[in-house]
């Protein structure tokens, strides 16, 4: 049971900066998931923590104890690496006890725990093979319970990127099992779990975002889904975006606001593609701000009535139509209606440029059907959906969503 | 007349190259291949070796009176032997004990370390390996004379210290390039001081490369002749005996210590290699750490021993290894041009040293591929474990006792095929510069993907096509690895040279000549040049380095 305290942390190798100045507390007994792309600096991060790198400057603290010159040894982490590190010449019992064996200790005492914690991960029986006889679960298995022995159930839990090894389904089941372990009563562990992918990061009580060195957004799953601080995060933690960059024409608020949160707004824009959008949300815009709206992919709903007038709605032809099992993945090409608010626009009815939208609808058996390349279909979002930024210029626009 | 242009006929050669190449893909030719290379196998390392047995057999009561009742000695000769192989056993123990110690922070220094010069630390560790032991043992000669430590027991540690150092580090690379550091970076989180990690972690996973290189070290050690010589003064060890013995004309004595120092060396490599393999039981000692493991995982300690054993490898092996480089006096011109015209039989010993490895170099290649072929890729079960067994035999025994069972077998006592010159020293080098050249092609050979092999039969082309078009550019780096190492090996040598030259020289027997008549300037000299012989050619194997494999 620790909390972990992190104060201007940064850190370099060979000139590069890695780590920029990274502020952090975790609570005691949080479950917490580190997510970053690769190269965010996760890896370097739980290196810091676990003490087998020197940060450049700043400082951490383990229960307000300044461990910043503390060796590896002497800190009370344990850490279930990605590729599982297990000692190819030791047997699971020698793996699992390890770190018992480090302190002059009871060897009858020593077989207890291991053994409790063998069960606890259910890896029994095996005691005597070798890593290289266990299938991929089973030295995962060990590799966790061996990090919880050297905590002696209680300190902080590294979990580096744990099911990357693993198949799809063995993954699911190892999810479940791990937040089970972890958050176990019989144990008392601060668990961070490094991943890059974002729906394992769903599994934390919070979760930290890391890119380029830095911390972009700490929060609740739901707050990193519906309240994203910059439009990495809101990329990160989606299959695929639409952006619309339009102005705002009227701000009033929202009749969906519950009186005891912050106020909620409706944001009305109208884009550059002329259409009339909305948007719910808590920031606060006045009339007249450049605004960009991001739309997940799936919030869209699809039907084949012609509805383009209302706020929201948007038709276009189907363009591309993948079936990818239980979703529908179309790329909706959207024309811009000619614009009745300004007559700069240059565009006439026929070379108005096109606009691509990129939606992901429930499949049923008939929904391939129905959606056929080439026809015509509108499309409708709800605007809690709508994540809202201040204007972001094309080319920064362009630039984050490449980096998926 | 029809015109054939330069395209066309180009064409028309290759066709007949292709089917050519078809026909002799065919099975009988395989067969009378595999017959003649095994023959020449069988001939040129087993033979001689099961021919000294005979040889001891026949003159069993001759080796018995001349040993035990002598008329004059008595028992006296048995009781040299005795000594001269407690002399070379406690040298070969006392060198690879010290080797060990100071090789393993060198050993993970060059493997684990990123520091300006590690390549060239890297070069000069493994020169010593690379050098004619003779040249080396002089060099190490000279530097020790600085400190009063004259011919005797202590210099010959010293000097086999030098040349078995390499191959102790090499085998300790090797097996710590594949451990990978993030075990030991789990093994720190998990409660183990630095000192702990290696005793419990990394030790036991380089157990076996330590292993291969101390048998590597302890049999060089074991055989060598050439340094021992020019370090021996009195002391005499058992392959220099058998130089003596020989030199004598006693033959069946020379014959049985011969006989007795390749059984030892064998059954030594057996124990050691059952040992190795025997899986070790969960010992519970490592489970016991003691509070000073902590105390000494201190980087202060690290460093110190860091530094320690960078002086003491420094003092013991670098800085005598190249000691000679200062000895080039200005004397050198009157001695060598002088009355008795020493740069003529310089001259006529590199000729000697040259010509013998080209031509040995050139046998074993023809020889080598097509046996490391059979030893990788045929299927004949035991047979193969066999063969590879046999292979390691000219490097584990002494190779005094090489020369002179080769001398009895090909020479006038047996076959009679060669008379002592340099015919012989070509049989002899072949013998136990075969398997420098089979090791590493093998090695490459285990890397061809076969599935590129069989894509080629696929598309129509035969075997020996296949073999030309896409197997030996595949192992071509291994083969030029084997000549560089087998030429090496082969200029270096000086116990078996010794035994089977007759009136030829090459270069380190005459500079073990040299040194006997005191002509120290051109016994430098000579040393001078052949190592920076030796030097090009270990440049020429680093170019051409195959994937590593531990020796044995």
């Amino acid at each position: 049971m620790t909390e972990i305290r992190i104060e201007n942390l940064s850190f370099q190798r060979d000139g590069v900066e890695i780590l920029d100045n990274i502020n952090l507390t975790i609570k005691d007994g949080e479950y917490i998931t580190l997510v970053g792309p690769t190269g965010a600096g996760k890896t370097s991060l739980i290196g810091l923590i676990t003490g087998l790198y020197k940060p450049s400057s700043g400082k951490i603290f383990f229960d307000g104890i300044d461990v910043t010159n503390k060796p590896p040894e002497d800190r009370v982490c344990g850490v279930m690496f990605e590729s599982y590190a297990l000692f190819p010449h030791l047997n699971v019992l020698d793996n699992v006890s390890y770190a018992r064996h480090m302190k002059e200790s009871d060897h009858q005492e020593t077989y207890h725990i291991s053994r409790e914690v063998i069960d606890l991960v259910r890896l029994t029986d095996r005691d005597a093979a070798l890593p290289h006889e266990c299938s991929g679960g089973m030295q995962q298995r060990v590799a966790l319970a061996r990090a919880i022995v050297a905590l002696e159930k209680s300190g902080i839990l590294i979990l580096d990127e744990p099911f990357k090894a693993l198949d799809a389904g063995l993954r699911m089941n190892l999810r479940r099992e791990v937040k089970r372990i972890a958050t176990s009563p019989l144990l008392n562990m601060t668990t961070i779990h490094v991943t890059n992918n974002m729906k394992e990061a769903m599994m934390g009580e919070r979760i930290i975002v890391l890119h380029q060195g830095k911390i972009r957004q700490i929060g609740t799953p739901d707050e990193i889904m519906y309240d994203p601080t910059d439009l990495f995060v809101a990329n990160f933690f989606s299959t695929e975006i639409n952006h619309f960059s339009g102005k705002v024409i009227s701000v009033e608020p929202s009749e969906t606001s519950s009186p005891d949160e912050a106020p909620l707004l409706k944001v009305v824009i109208s884009t550059e593609e002329n259409y009339i959008l909305y948007a719910i949300t808590k920031k606060i815009f006045k009339e007249g701000d450049e605004v960009t709206f991001i739309v997940r992919s799936q919030y869209f709903k699809a039907r084949h009535k012609r509805r383009e007038t209302k706020t929201n709605n948007i038709y276009g032809k189907i363009k591309r139509a993948k079936f990818m099992g239980a979703w529908l993945r179309i790329e909706l090409e959207a024309k811009f209606k000619p614009k009745n608010w300004t007559t700069e626009t240059p565009h006439t009815k026929h070379t108005l440029p096109k606009k691509t939208i990129k939606i992901e609808v429930p499949t049923t058996r008939t929904a391939i059907h129905n959606f056929m390349v080439g026809e015509g279909i509108t499309v409708y979002y709800p605007g809690e959906f709508v994540i809202v930024f201040p204007r972001i210029p094309k080319e920064e626009l362009n630039q984050i969503l490449r980096v998926k | 007349m029809t015109v054939i242009n330069k395209e066309e006929s180009r064409l028309i050669k290759k066709s007949i190259l292709l089917k050519l190449e078809e026909h002799l893909s065919k099975r009988g030719y395989k067969i009378a291949l595999d017959i003649i290379i095994l023959t020449f196998f069988i001939l040129i390392i087993a033979a001689p070796i099961i021919n000294i047995i005979s040889n001891v057999i026949d003159n069993v009561g001759e080796i018995r009176n001349r040993l035990f009742y002598d008329e004059l000695l008595g028992n006296s000769q048995w009781l040299m032997i005795l000594r001269s192989l407690w002399e070379s056993f406690s040298v070969a123990f006392i060198a690879v004990f010290i080797d060990v110690l100071i090789a393993f922070p060198i050993a993970v220094l060059l493997t684990r370390g990123n520091f300006p010069g590690r390549k060239i630390l890297d070069f000069l560790v493994d020169l010593p390996m690379a050098v004619p032991t003779s040249a080396l043992g002089f060099s190490v000669l000279l530097f020790w004379k600085w400190f009063n430590i004259n011919p005797g027991k202590l210099l010959i540690i010293f000097v086999h210290v030098a040349f078995t150092y390499p191959y102790i580090v090499r085998n300790l690379k090797i097996a710590l390039e594949k451990v990978d550091p993030l075990l030991e970076k789990a093994a720190s989180t998990l409660k183990a001081s630095k000192w702990t990690v290696f005793k419990t972690i990394t030790f036991p996973l380089i157990r076996e490369g330590l292993i291969a290189g101390g048998i590597l070290a302890f049999t060089r050690s074991l055989g060598e002749t050439g340094a021992t010589i020019i370090c021996s003064g009195l002391v005499e060890t058992a392959p220099i005996m058998v130089v003596s013995l020989r030199k004598q004309l006693q033959l069946p004595t020379a014959s049985f210590l011969s006989l007795l120092l390749i059984v030892i060396s064998l059954t030594l490599l057996l124990i050691v290699k059952l040992v190795a393999r025997r899986k070790t039981e969960t010992k519970k000692f490592w489970q016991i750490h003691f509070n000073w493991e902590k105390y000494i995982s201190r980087p202060v300690f690290s460093y110190g021993l860091k530094i320690f054993s960078f002086v003491a490898m420094a003092m013991l092996i670098l800085i005598p290894s190249f000691w000679i480089f200062g000895e080039v006096r200005s004397d050198l011109p009157g001695e060598l041009f002088g009355a008795d015209n020493k740069w003529a039989y310089l001259w006529i010993s590199m000729v000697n040293s040259f010509k013998t490895g080209f031509i040995v170099v050139l046998i074993d290649v023809v020889f080598a591929i097509p046996f490391a072929m059979i030893l990788v890729r045929r299927k004949w079960g035991k047979i193969n474990g066999i063969l590879d067994m046999i292979l390691d035999i000219p490097l584990t025994i002494p190779s005094a006792a090489l020369g002179f069972a080769v001398f009895l077998f090909w020479g006038p006592a047996g076959i009679n095929l060669a008379n002592p010159g340099v015919g012989m020293i070509i049989f002899t080098h072949l013998t136990f510069t075969f398997p420098f050249v089979v090791r590493p092609i093998a090695a490459q050979l285990r890397n061809v993907n076969k599935g590129h092999e069989e894509a080629s039969a696929t598309l129509g082309a035969s075997k020996i096509t296949t073999f030309r078009r896409i197997t030996f550019p595949a192992i071509q780096n291994g083969i030029i690895a084997g000549m560089i190492a087998a030429f090496t090996r082969s200029l270096g040598e000086t116990g078996a040279t010794l035994i089977v030259m007759g009136a030829a020289r090459t270069v380190p027997v005459q500079i073990v000549d040299w040194v006997e008549q005191t002509a120290f300037s051109s016994a430098a000299f000579a040393s001078v040049v052949v190592i920076i012989v030796s030097a090009m050619l270990l440049g020429l194997t680093r170019i051409f380095e195959p994937a590593r494999r531990d020796f044995l």
